[in-house]
């Protein structure tokens, strides 16, 4: 009897290993809060849904004028003016990562109306909560105690903050005093009116996504609409590489990483300069966001600031837009160094031009730089 | 049937199954470089058989053909089976040798069921928030909601991805409508359309956020530390049979809701999730490196767990080797963040093992050693008694 009792434990043992297969579940569960619904197409009878990027995801204010996409980092802009010529500027811009923090984006607006920084500890006392669509924002208000408009007027600032899971989103009114608190209603009930779930609604720019080994982000704050899998990876080379005519003296480089193509380009000496051209989703993070970058990470440069920009920036035009030039010396350990890049922003995407060398080669190929930036046919 | 159970008992099979099973580790080791850890598992171990083929493309015609880790083991358990009972003879002189077995067999019965019934998630949160369930890190399913008739419960139904194969049409009772499976990737960018660049191309979808979006399937990862984003269009079919358009889902996108007969359903891809009959909440986190370097020290969770169940709210630290076992789950400190937005708030990731047979390998080893002591004093006090005559 006992030469059984292995056996049979065995087979007992191994009884509940039936196999099993994913199988179809129901169950009941909790709502996950707050989570927002992109919009039905068959709500309230099938009908007009802002799905179309062309219909933003909010309720514009009645006297708020649309105004054209100036092609920056914005992805709308309102304004109001008054017959006297006072005027209210109306942004959303939202932008990938930390984006510079809480205190160093106030302080910016402060700076713009005036204003003198505020430490940390200041911090909160200015901090408000918003309701922005079906999510809770922060809004910072501020008013200038100069006349920094046209010498007549003060300026005042109201900008709620939107913080998803990979994005900021910063609506932002400022303008002269009393017109930005006349339209302060229309600005809160114009959060109120936001569709946080819309599709595209908050596009998140490419330096949103996060490097594989970084926490996950939350789940129940709001996933981006659209995001890339492979954290600040190109499209796929497949999606195109536009025709473009090359100097007979630049050499076409290998496959390198996040580049979409590569050209070593030569000067006297054997020195060569490096041109890199890449391509990243959305609005990839702005231009400030990557001069910045570039300034201070591989040029020993100070980061710059948006006002800035236009001292820093020159436009070339290109086919089918326009390119944002840049031409920086690097300083410090750097110097001698100098890039050239031109960013490109194009409906789908945004491309990258950096062409990075010795001071030398790269002055005597400013010229064909220009000229092979405008070959490119997007 | 004698020759068969001969074959079956001998020790030659023992001696060339333990072979196999050391080429089967060899190879699936090798394999791990290409396929990464959770491929080559299925492929090598949790299979009958497997096929091994280099790496490099010009090697690629050379196949090696091995038993999988499942067949192996079962022929391990059948060979000691039916060894024991062709020659077990109870004597008091063999119990050590019965025990060992005994061992043996817990062993390998014990490490199929961890094989079967253990599952890795990871539950995620930042301070402040409640979690009530684990995700899957690998796995992923097409859920569908609707209101359960009390205003905070929904009525879930969820689809494992793996039953979402183009051209399959899912129906379940629960549901008054059918699915139809028009594309799947299981590795999917999904990105705006651009008005221009696109213009050939049609959307992803002709209803929800895919009518603005384009799909492009990518090759599938194996790598440990990404993830693969699935991505699937499906149609779907009223009771009459009639098409009411497609719609995309990915892990990438948040719900989208249709209408059925006259009910809203919201679905949306995401990772598998386990509901838990209790609820954590993350208190504060606390993460500290050696100073001046990135090396950790400690990273600890504080996080609230209540259990409507039994009445239980207490909090808990988890921290590095200090992990907590709860309800069946062990939960391990795993990653930790600040949230992308507020750098204020700090975010965790927990590991959460469920194991039902975690003990087993103990209990087996246990016994395996204690078998074998018997069986040396056995022979040890025989000896002695021996020379003492």
């Amino acid at each position: 009897m006992l030469r059984w009792t292995i056996p049979l434990l065995t087979v007992f043992a191994l009884a509940p290993l039936g196999c099993q297969r994913e199988e179809v579940q129901v169950y009941q569960a909790p709502k996950d809060s707050p989570t927002p619904v992109a919009p039905s197409p068959h709500a309230g009878g099938g009908g007009a849904v802002p799905t179309s990027p062309a219909t933003p995801p909010w309720a514009v204010p009645a006297g708020w004028a649309e105004k054209p996409n100036s092609g920056g980092m914005r992805i709308a802009s309102y304004g109001v003016s008054a017959a006297d010529g006072r005027s209210v500027d109306i942004s959303v811009v939202p932008l990938g990562g930390q984006s510079g923090g809480e205190l160093e984006n106030l302080n910016r607006w402060r700076g713009q109306i005036g204003l003198a920084p505020i430490t940390e500890a200041e911090l909160p006392a200015q901090t408000q909560p918003v309701t922005i669509g079906t999510l809770t924002g922060k809004l910072f208000e501020m008013v200038g105690d100069k006349l920094t408009l046209d010498g007549k007027y003060k300026a005042r600032t109201l900008a709620a903050v939107l913080s998803l899971s990979g994005t900021t989103v910063f609506f932002k009114m400022t303008g002269e005093d009393a017109l930005v608190t006349e339209n302060k209603t229309k600005f809160i009930e114009w959060l109120k009116s936001v569709q946080t779930g819309a599709p595209g609604a908050m596009e998140p720019t490419a330096a949103s996504t996060l490097p594989p080994t970084a926490t996950p982000a939350p789940v129940t704050s709001i996933p981006p609409m659209v995001s890339s899998s492979t954290a600040g990876v190109p499209p796929p080379p497949a999606t195109g590489v536009p025709a473009w005519a090359p100097p007979a003296h630049w050499k076409a480089g290998g496959q390198r990483p996040m580049r979409l193509a590569t050209f070593e380009v030569p000067g006297g000496n054997d020195q060569v300069a490096d041109l890199s051209i890449s391509a990243l989703g959305g609005t990839a993070g702005g231009v400030l966001a990557n001069l910045n970058r570039w300034r201070t990470q591989q040029l020993g440069l100070t980061a710059a600031t948006e006002a800035d920009l236009p001292k820093l920036t020159s436009q070339v035009p290109v086919t089918g837009g326009v390119a944002t030039l840049v031409d920086f010396a690097g300083e410090g350990e750097l110097k001698g160094t100098r890039m050239l890049a031109a960013i490109v922003n194009r409906p789908d995407r945004t491309w990258f031009f950096k062409l990075t060398g010795p001071d030398a080669v790269l002055g005597a190929e400013r010229e064909n730089f220009v000229k092979f930036l405008q070959s490119v046919k997007f | 049937m004698k020759r068969l159970f001969k074959f079956f008992s001998s020790l030659k099979l023992t001696v060339w199954l333990l072979a196999l099973g050391i080429l089967v580790v060899f190879f699936g080791t090798l394999a791990q470089t290409e396929d990464g850890l959770y491929v080559a598992q299925q492929k090598y171990f949790r299979s009958l058989y497997a096929v091994w083929s280099p790496h490099d493309p010009a090697l690629k015609w050379i196949k090696v053909l091995l038993p999988g880790g499942y067949l192996l083991g079962t022929m391990l358990l059948i060979n000691l089976l039916a060894a024991h009972f062709t020659r077990f003879q109870w004597t008091w002189k063999k119990s050590g040798i019965f025990l060992t077995h005994i061992g043996i067999i817990l062993l390998l019965v014990g490490q199929l069921a961890t094989d079967m019934f253990a599952r890795e998630s990871r539950m995620s949160f930042a301070e402040g928030q409640w979690r009530n369930f684990t995700e899957d890190f690998q796995a992923t399913e097409l859920a569908i909601m609707s209101d359960a008739g009390q205003s905070d419960m929904d009525q879930v139904v969820t689809i494992p991805t793996t039953q979402l194969a183009p051209g399959r049409e899912v129906r379940h009772e629960k549901l008054p409508f059918t699915l139809r499976v028009t594309q799947w990737s299981e590795n999917a960018d999904v990105r705006r359309r651009g008005p221009m660049v696109d213009k050939d191309r049609p959307a992803a979808a002709t209803q929800g956020a895919g009518a603005s979006l384009i799909l492009e399937p990518t090759a599938a990862t194996r790598a440990m530390d990404r993830r693969n984003t699935p991505a699937v269009v499906v149609e779907v079919l009223d009771p009459a049979g009639q098409a009411l358009g497609t719609w995309l889902f990915a892990l990438v996108l948040n719900e989208q809701e249709f209408e059925v007969g006259g009910r809203t359903y919201r679905a949306v891809l995401r990772s598998t999730r386990y509901y838990q009959q209790f609820s954590m909440k993350l208190l504060k986190t606390t993460h500290q490196v050696y100073r001046g370097t990135e090396i950790p020290r400690n990273f600890q969770s504080r996080v609230l767990l209540e259990n409507p169940k039994t009445g239980e709210k207490r909090e808990v630290d988890i921290y590095m080797n200090n992990p907590l076992r709860y309800a069946g789950l062990t939960f391990f400190q795993h990653q930790m963040g600040r949230d992308e937005i507020d750098a204020n708030r700090g975010t965790s990731v927990l590991q959460v093992v469920k194991n039902p047979s975690w003990l087993t390998p103990y209990a087996g080893t246990l016994v395996v050693g204690l078998g074998l002591v018997v069986q040396f004093m056995i022979h040890l006090v025989g000896f002695v008694r021996k020379r003492g005559a």
